[in-house]
């Protein structure tokens, strides 16, 4: 037998290689872990509706007065959510590009404040607001100090609501708006400055190009978000006038006991966010962390140009840091050390920490399984051998919106309605209903900030590790996970901040023995002893804060491989 | 003439530090090799404006370009890739840096790119976006011409193509160039003189 010269052998050895990697199915473990993940949230949706439908079945007779109220209901959420959508998608892209052209002191500070803005908690905005625009609130009690002057205006309505959405999804748009920018390509931005391109044609030209591809996903997850909105609707709405889903569904339950009436809420609420969503899931979601390093000073503002951007810039972060500043300034208060060692306090902090520490775990794990499965699809899209990658896409992105299609209180209502049925006790089951509800609730940003990360690996190294015949266990611990620490450490955060500040299920399991800080809150407010919300809202704001920044720490400790 | 005097620059206080004199003809292509983090790109940069030097003076034909901003210098670049928006026509590209209207379909023509004009550049190949840049460069006529690895990404065919292009218009317009490259092939077919850039100085070949 005549041998191989060595040269055909490696040749050979390559080939077969890269057989194997041309040969590989997208259907391996990694994907299946994926597609687990998006069964078992679609079962607890079925299952959900399965119950609310059924309940809402036994309507009581006055249909017609009830359609009017969901009609009502409806257009009402689409005003104010559209309109917020407008207001907020406007101040994140003025925000976003007057940090992107101007280079100041502190900017890193500014850009760690508009991430702070996705997880403060809206129960906090709202009372933030009310601090300062409210009938006691700094701008009037300023107003007629220094100038004699009663101003005449109610935040409370749709104004309130639509400045409160503003505050948090603006500071959210700004966030993803300036990394979108920041991706522009060095040899980009050197090409539009020597051909002097003026402001608004570097606007036109450069940064619109950048922008406008993040804008219809984050609409559609803004519209969303406003259109379910809860605590800062029931806060700041002002009464039935403006009020949300959301909101009918928690007077349904909680003030007329009329679980029939809620139920019906909730699938209208259901059927209406699903059209939203469906289109959704097919959309791209680009990096909201990974951004190539680009040398911005290549092309800063200039004068006129700058001292525009700048003057923007310093209203946007008043508007966004007064009422932040108002909270702590009325926590802080001799009563503040009596009220941290009231048990009721806590008790409802403990609950919290550990709410919010499972769920962020428990987003952390759905997230990576989403994530290794997008990037297997995403791997056998390039090498030719998915099946049905469009449906796969569709089907993983699914779960990521989940919570949108049915946001806390319809999940809520749904176990509530299960756990009465079966005579379960409301305060363990709530617990988990709180667990489950707080890690889909963060499971689309999460999922934004893996996947690109994951992906990204599997551009980079996925033949390699596949001609390698790595293991998935192998690949995720050697590649993929010191690749993603940094990401997933912002997904824990992510995870455990939302939770922290979550009013959602809450608002239907809590009770004087189970509660959470939101809930606390809530209560505190309800009762008219404002100054223990106040106290209640500054130690959240810290912890929410602290978290936020700490929490990533502990993902980067590097241990040898 | 181009003229680069003792141009210092350094990324940092403990970075090293680079220093640059050269000077170039009108019509001349001058080319310049060195390794990746030689420092041939940081050289383009500071000619361009996008780097102040520390010390040093760029003079054109007697003119201080020095404290001049990027874009007051009489300046056009080509880069490796990027050179045109590709969301844009090709059309559209040629007319943005224009500073007087110009008729970009005869630009176009000149490159060999008549009926692309409402071609969108992503629509068209590496070497057509090329020539879509090469257009804008002569229509902006800008007497220093900076090439950055301009032909790299390209084919061998496109990029000889391209050299021959480029040789042609500098030596009409009389446009002072200057070529950084680690291929030895675009020094030799199309520099009329090389430097080569070692531990932060030029050295002649």
């Amino acid at each position: 037998m005549t041998s191989l010269p060595p040269s055909a052998n490696k040749s050979a050895s390559i080939n077969a290689s890269l057989h194997t990697v041309a040969a590989r199915s997208p259907f391996n473990w990694r994907f299946l872990g994926g597609l687990t993940v998006t069964f078992l949230v679609f079962a607890t949706i079925f299952l959900v509706l399965f119950v609310i439908v059924n309940a809402a079945q036994s309507l009581p007779s006055n249909q017609s007065a009830m359609s009017a109220n969901i009609w009502h209901l409806l257009r009402m959420s689409s005003i104010q959510a559209g309109l917020s959508v407008f207001f907020a998608l406007t101040v994140g892209a003025i925000a976003a590009v007057a940090l992107y052209r101007l280079h100041f002191k502190g900017k890193c500070i500014a850009l760690a404040l508009m991430s702070a803005g996705l997880v403060l908690p809206t129960i906090i905005v709202a009372f933030g607001l009310l601090a300062v625009w409210g009938r006691a609130g700094w701008i009037r009690t300023t107003a007629s100090t220094l100038f004699d002057q009663n101003l005449n205006f109610s935040i409370y309505g749709l104004v309130g609501i639509l400045m409160a959405h503003t505050l948090l999804n603006g500071s959210f748009a700004a966030r993803l708006f300036y990394d979108r920018l920041s991706s522009t390509p060095v040899t980009k931005l050197k090409l539009g400055r020597s051909l002097n391109l003026t402001p608004m044609a570097r606007f036109l030209y450069l940064e619109w190009p950048a922008l406008k591809p993040a804008i219809p996903g984050l609409a559609a997850t803004i519209f969303l978000m406003c259109f379910t909105s809860f605590a800062l609707v029931l806060l700041l709405g002002g009464g039935p006038a403006n009020a949300t889903f959301e909101v009918a569904i928690f007077e349904a339950v909680r003030l007329d006991f009329d679980l029939n009436r809620a139920a019906l809420l909730a699938a209208s609420q259901l059927v209406f966010c699903l059209i939203i969503i469906v289109p959704a899931a097919n959309w791209n979601t680009k990096s909201m962390l990974i951004s190539e390093a680009s040398l911005q000073n290549i092309w800063p503002a200039t004068d006129r140009e700058k001292y525009v951007l700048a003057f923007l810039l310093v209203l946007l972060t008043l508007y966004y840091l007064t009422p932040l500043f108002a909270i702590i300034q009325r926590a802080i208060s001799p009563a503040l050390i009596r009220f941290l060692a009231e048990e009721k306090f806590l008790s409802a902090l403990r609950a919290s920490l550990t709410i919010a520490s499972v769920s962020a775990s428990l987003t952390l794990i759905l997230a990576i399984l989403l994530a290794t499965a997008r990037a297997e699809l995403k791997q056998a899209e390039k090498l030719g051998t998915a099946r049905f990658p469009r449906l796969f896409r569709l089907i993983l992105g699914t779960p990521i919106f989940a919570y949108m299609a049915m946001p806390a209180m319809v999940l809520g209502l749904g176990f509530f309605l299960i756990t009465r049925h079966l005579g379960l006790p409301t305060q363990t089951v709530g617990l988990w209903v709180l667990i489950l509800a707080n890690a889909l609730l963060a499971l689309p940003l999460a999922n934004a900030a893996l996947t690109p990360a994951y992906e990204k690996s599997a551009n980079r190294y996925g033949k390699l590790s596949q001609s390698l015949n790595m293991s998935g266990w192998q690949r995720f611990r050697f590649i993929e996970w010191p690749l993603s620490r940094r990401e997933a450490g912002y997904v824990f955060a992510l995870g455990f901040t939302f939770s922290l500040g979550d009013v959602g299920v809450i608002a239907l399991f809590g009770t004087d023995e189970f509660s959470t800080l939101p809930w606390l809150m809530y209560r505190a407010l309800g009762s008219y002893r404002t100054n223990d919300a106040a106290l209640v809202a500054g130690i959240l704001l810290a912890l929410v804060i602290f978290s936020f920044w700490a929490l990533p720490y502990l993902f980067r400790i590097k241990r040898r491989a | 003439m181009l003229e680069i005097n003792k141009l210092r620059f350094a990324y940092g206080a403990d970075a090293p530090s680079y220093d640059f004199s050269l000077r170039v003809e009108a019509g001349e292509i001058l080319g310049i090799s060195g390794r990746s983090g030689s420092g041939k790109s940081t050289l383009l940069d500071l000619i361009a404006g996008f780097l102040r030097p520390q010390h040093g003076t760029i003079l054109l034909d007697d003119r201080d370009l020095t404290p001049l901003k990027t874009e007051d210098r009489p300046i056009s670049i080509l880069f490796q890739k990027d050179n045109v928006f590709e969301h844009l026509t090709a059309q559209k590209n040629v007319e943005l840096g224009l500073d007087e209207p110009k008729d970009a379909t005869a630009l176009l023509a000149k490159v060999d790119l008549t009926g692309f004009e409402k071609s969108r550049c992503a629509e068209l190949s590496g070497g057509q976006q090329q020539r879509v840049a090469l257009a804008r460069t002569l229509g902006r006529n800008r007497p220093i011409l900076l090439l950055d690895e301009p032909f790299s990404a390209l084919d061998d065919q496109t990029a000889d193509e391209m050299r021959q292009l480029v040789r042609q218009l500098v030596t009409e317009k009389g446009w002072h160039a200057i070529l950084v490259s680690h291929h030895q092939k675009d020094l030799t077919e199309l520099a009329t003189r090389q430097l080569s850039l070692r531990e932060g100085q030029l050295h002649a070949v």
